[in-house]
């Protein structure tokens, strides 16, 4: 075998390998896309391509009442999730940056800390929360977004750092020799070159919402304030239509087209090396 | 740099605050509750002053890990599940990580995209799709009884019967596990791996190191510090799991510690052990935690100095 | 970029100190002595209860919360009509609402209510919950107000009545109650003279299984029950209902059917519980079963094919979740004749009801013959208790199978079986403990 002997050559059973895994990683899914176009009420039996499960009369998307309102309800908590996670993460990220001496650290920690929280602890946590010290609020629409907010924060504190590092402060000092006030360093210097990562963050707040489960099944109220997420967990197990792999595919479209349309951005406006390193990001 | 300090601060104060309230403070509910009582309707009543804490249920539920009752057969199975979800994973995604950061060359950014690619996926949809094709009737069950895996898992005792794989087998539970939480590894694995520097590989094979000795004596030792990493950053979240036992089971005995207590916080049981049992879940992790903090440190001096 | 996961000295600090905190605050609670107890808040105190010497001459039945006494038929209660919580007066004209219900999803039929709506001129708007516990919680919390509760039964009355949630209702805008409804259901042992709930359907635990695939004739079985303990050729496609008092009382009865006595379902005795845990925990072994609600979808199209189920499900699996090409008749259900698990959800209205005489107008109209009659048949499957309606006629009628004629409660059966009622504090436990057990698998 000649890859023993030129370790900088091509193993061929390694390619094979990560060829299988991506294989195993998608093709599922991709299967469960295909049925959401199946003709009949089957989900492992083809019976015909059809628009039905999107569009049609009954049970569909557009149509069925639970569907839609799922879906709707879902769009509304990203939408709040992302107009109060990244105003309050960029704010952070820069406060965080610039901050020196004593608390930095802690802050920083307890940026850090939903990050590696487990959903379940975070669900009772904010469950209890609603229910004994905020009861005005209570469960329902507001809780669900409060939730998904305080998680989303971190991963938009870190984007948003990342890219502030490497844009450095040599940008702002310009701006103040050249006589420009603290604000409008802010403001016409540093959040314009922010500007792809606030955009990117703002897209993975979206997404991060639209996929969330634990905490917003632990925060809703009742049949109104259900989501994608949660009809997909209440149906698997039961005997769904290819609806609910419709509805699903409808999820996946949004989050896939936020996304690419934030990569897109950030890569015109920031250069191709931090797109690559935004990419290896672990989320 | 212009304004005082105290713009940056007051800048971060927001954000500061609201992890505060919805965080902190969130998380002090879970203390006051597992450290208070309830009503007779079952519902918690919080104790917030320290000084008035009662430690029953806590004390309850310790008690009943320590002596053998139904808290410690879920949380030993809980482990289980998860050291060999994990494990899998290393198995599986290391050479995968491996590949893509030294040998994918051009292909890099096409491979790298369907890496993450998995993670933007929502994951119940991913289970969603294990359990149509898992489905006594569904494709990937024929599948796997044609290739033979079916009738080896069988004999190994993994399956309990042909095509029943989603009738509560832990065999099911723990490959769902690893189905969705691999990309989570692979990641970071990639990152440690990708950062190693080539010529220390081409030192050690300048040396006269075999390529092999070369991968286990150098590039294993360094990539460690992103293996634990991404040991850690499945495993938090796979020890509150629930819901992957629930969809590709929905039997007792594959229930994990998240099941047990989303049965005492939402099935309408006692809030106050599943408080407890969330409480000490925490403080597991914790333990967890800073048992992978001292190890990095040591792995990290110990691969720098061979 | 400095990745957050090598920040290792921040977190280093922060573990440092929330294991200082930790250890502090523990500190702090050994050092002041604090409580150690499990008994909830309010469980203690005992209302009317014998006093004095006489009190040794009674032995002592077990009491609720406030120590309100706990219905049973062999005990009824009369619940108190208040001065501060008055029925409204006769006579008074339908509010223009909206009307709003709390009820459990897919419990009541959409074209019913639309027809009601039309007819008063009104809406109704219907918000939903997952459990009997979380809607009586949610209500105690006071965050929610609702002119009618709908699907709770006598399990709850007790804590409905001591949370003071529920407003009395005038049988004067409920003729139909008399006219149609079972006379032993129109007036409870759980709430003599109907002062707080009336009706809504009745429903039995019992077997429902694929008679296609299962060989066993599981009615003709002595003890039914049995079925589940000789499951082996059916591993995986087994279920057993998520509910703890459903559940566990299923081996109850079945060792009380062995022994030809009468089981009680609502036990308080350590002993039963524990050993009803541990036959159904042999299930794992044997049969490996599904603990899920689903049965009214797994058993049409074939993913369960033995269930112990809610009689109501079955036939509306019957009615409306059966998949193409697969008749109603392989659907079959026994429900013991006596012995078992009965139980009757009511209609109660919320004591701050803003249409309260549009909700008596809701009420009067689902104890209606027809109406009643298409909320069980077009949609919900569980049966009211009216007094025309009849397995027979319905079979006769083509409307039902008859494999499912067990499936419509009798009110024979209704009175020969036993409803799950509220237990004390203590019993609860024993009960939960049972269950946690059992789950814990």
């Amino acid at each position: 075998m000649s890859w023993l002997r030129n370790p900088w050559g091509r193993p061929r059973w390694l390619a094979l390998i990560t060829g299988v895994y991506v294989l195993w990683a998608i093709v599922p899914v991709l299967l469960a896309i295909a049925f959401a176009f199946n003709a009949g009420r089957s989900r492992t039996t083809w019976q015909g391509f059809s628009f039905r499960w999107f569009t049609g009369e009954t049970g569909s998307v557009l149509h069925d009442p639970a569907l839609r309102d799922a879906l709707e309800h879902t769009l509304l908590l990203a939408v709040i999730c992302v107009a109060i996670a990244v105003p309050l993460g960029v704010a952070l990220a820069l406060g965080l940056q610039r901050w020196r001496g004593r608390g930095s650290g802690s802050v920083n920690s307890l940026m850090l800390l939903p990050l590696v929280t487990p959903e379940i602890v975070m669900g009772v946590a904010l469950l209890l929360l609603f229910l004994r010290i905020f009861p005005s609020i209570g469960l329902g629409t507001e809780a669900q977004a409060i939730g998904q907010v305080t998680f989303s924060l971190s991963y938009v504190v870190v984007i948003v750092r990342g890219r502030l590092v490497s844009i450095g402060p040599e940008y702002e000092e310009a701006a103040a020799d050249l006589g420009a006030p603290p604000r409008d360093q802010l403001s016409r210097v540093l959040l314009p070159l922010l500007a792809p990562a606030i955009v990117a963050s703002a897209a993975v707040a979206f997404a991060i919402s639209l996929d969330d489960f634990v905490v917003t099944q632990y925060l809703s109220s009742d049949a109104s304030t259900t989501t994608v997420s949660m009809l997909l967990y209440s149906n698997a197990r039961g005997a769904p239509t290819p609806g609910l792999n419709a509805i699903a595919t409808v999820g996946l479209a949004f989050t896939l087209a936020t996304l690419t349309a934030a990569f897109l951005v950030y890569r015109r406006f920031a250069g191709g090396q931090e797109a690559t390193s935004l990419a290896t990001l672990e989320v | 740099m212009g304004g005082s300090r105290w713009t940056w601060r007051l800048l971060a104060l927001p954000g500061v605050v609201w992890l505060s309230l919805f965080f902190l403070v969130a998380f002090y509910a879970v203390v006051a509750v597992a450290f208070g009582n309830q009503d007779t309707l079952s519902q918690p009543v919080p104790f917030w002053n320290p000084l008035d804490w009662n430690v029953g249920y806590v004390w309850a539920t310790l008690k009943n890990v320590w002596h053998g009752g139904p808290f410690l057969t879920v949380s030993l199975r809980t482990i289980e599940f998860v050291a060999i979800a994990v494990l899998l994973s290393l198995v599986i995604g290391y050479p995968v990580a491996y590949f893509t950061a030294r040998h994918a060359g051009r292909w890099k950014g096409v491979v790298l995209l369907a890496l993450i690619l998995p993670l933007w996926i929502n994951y119940l949809m991913r289970m969603l799709a294990w359990i149509n094709l898992l489905a006594p009737d569904g494709i990937g069950t024929d599948v796997l009884h044609a290739v033979g895996i079916e009738k080896l898992f069988i004999s190994l005792g993994l399956l309990d019967q042909a095509g029943g794989w989603l009738s509560g087998q832990s065999t099911t539970v723990i490959l769902a596990l690893v189905y969705g939480y691999i990309p989570f590894f692979i990641l970071p694995l990639f990152v440690a791996i990708d950062r190693i520097d080539q010529r220390q590989i081409e030192a050690a094979r300048d040396l006269g190191a075999s390529p092999l000795s070369a991968f286990l004596r150098v590039t294993l030792p360094l990539s460690v510090p992103g293996i634990l990493a991404g040991a850690v950053l499945i495993s938090l979240p796979m020890f509150g799991d629930y819901y992957t036992a629930d969809l590709v089971s929905a039997s007792t005995r594959t229930n994990m510690i998240g099941n047990q207590i989303d049965e005492f916080m939402r099935q309408g049981s006692e809030k106050v052990t599943g408080a407890a049992l969330t409480l000490l879940l925490s403080a597991f992790l914790l333990i967890l935690m800073f048992y992978y903090l001292r190890t990095t440190r040591q792995a990290g001096t110990s691969a720098q100095t061979t | 970029m400095e990745h957050p996961k090598e920040s290792g000295i921040s977190r280093r600090e922060l573990l440092r100190r929330s294991a200082g905190a930790a250890a502090g605050l523990s500190v702090a609670g050994v050092l002041t002595g604090c409580e150690n107890t499990t008994t909830p808040i309010g469980a203690e105190t005992a209302a009317g209860a014998t006093s004095g010497a006489a009190a040794e001459l009674v032995v002592p039945k077990p009491l609720g919360p406030a120590g309100l006494p706990l219905p049973r038929p062999d005990n009824s209660v009369t619940w108190a009509i208040t001065d501060e919580n008055k029925p409204i007066a006769d006579g008074v004209q339908p509010e223009a609402g909206p009307l709003r219900i709390f009820n459990y999803a897919d419990y009541i039929d959409p074209t019913t209510v639309k027809k009601f709506q039309k007819q008063f001129n009104t809406k109704v708007q219907i918000a939903t919950y997952n459990s009997a516990d979380e809607a009586v919680a949610k209500l105690a919390s006071r965050a929610v107000e609702f002119d009618l509760i709908m699907g709770l039964s006598g399990s709850n009355i007790v804590n409905l009545i001591a949370q003071k949630l529920l407003k009395p209702l005038n049988h004067s805008y409920l003729p139909n109650l008399e006219k149609n409804i079972w006379p032993e259901l129109a007036d409870p042992f759980y709430d003599r003279g109907a002062h707080y709930t009336v009706p809504y359907v009745v429903w039995m635990d019992g077997i429902g299984w694929r008679n296609d695939k299962v060989a066993q004739d599981v009615a003709a079985m002595d003890v039914p029950w049995d079925i589940f303990w000789e499951a082996q050729a059916y591993r995986g496609k087994v279920g057993i209902l998520d509910d703890r008092r459903d559940a566990l009382s299923m081996p109850m009865q079945r060792s009380a059917m062995h022994k030809g006595v009468r089981p009680d379902l609502n036990t308080e005795d350590a002993a039963l519980i524990q050993q009803a845990q541990r036959d159904l925990s042999e299930l794992g072994a044997i049969c490996n079963p599904k603990v899920t609600i689903t049965d009214y979808q797994t058993l049409p199209e074939g993913k369960t094919v033995l269930h112990h189920s809610w009689s109501g499900d079955l036939l509306g699996a019957a009615f409306y979740y059966m998949p193409k090409g697969v008749p109603p008749t392989v659907l079959s259900f026994w429900g013991p004749e006596s012995n078992g698990v009965v139980q009757n959800d009511f209609f109660c209205m919320g004591r701050t009801s803003k249409s309260p005489a549009l909700a008596h107008e809701f009420i009067n109209f689902f104890l209606d013959e027809k109406n009643a009659y298409n909320n069980f048949v077009n949609y919900t499957g569980y049966t009211p208790p009216q007094k025309n309606i009849d397995a027979d006629a319905l079979i006769k009628a083509g409307a039902i199978p008859k494999s499912l004629q067990q499936a419509v409660v009798r009110p024979d059966q209704f009175a020969a079986n036993q409803e799950l009622l509220q237990l004390s504090v203590k019993g609860q436990r024993l009960w939960d403990d049972a269950w946690s057990k059992f789950k814990a698998g």
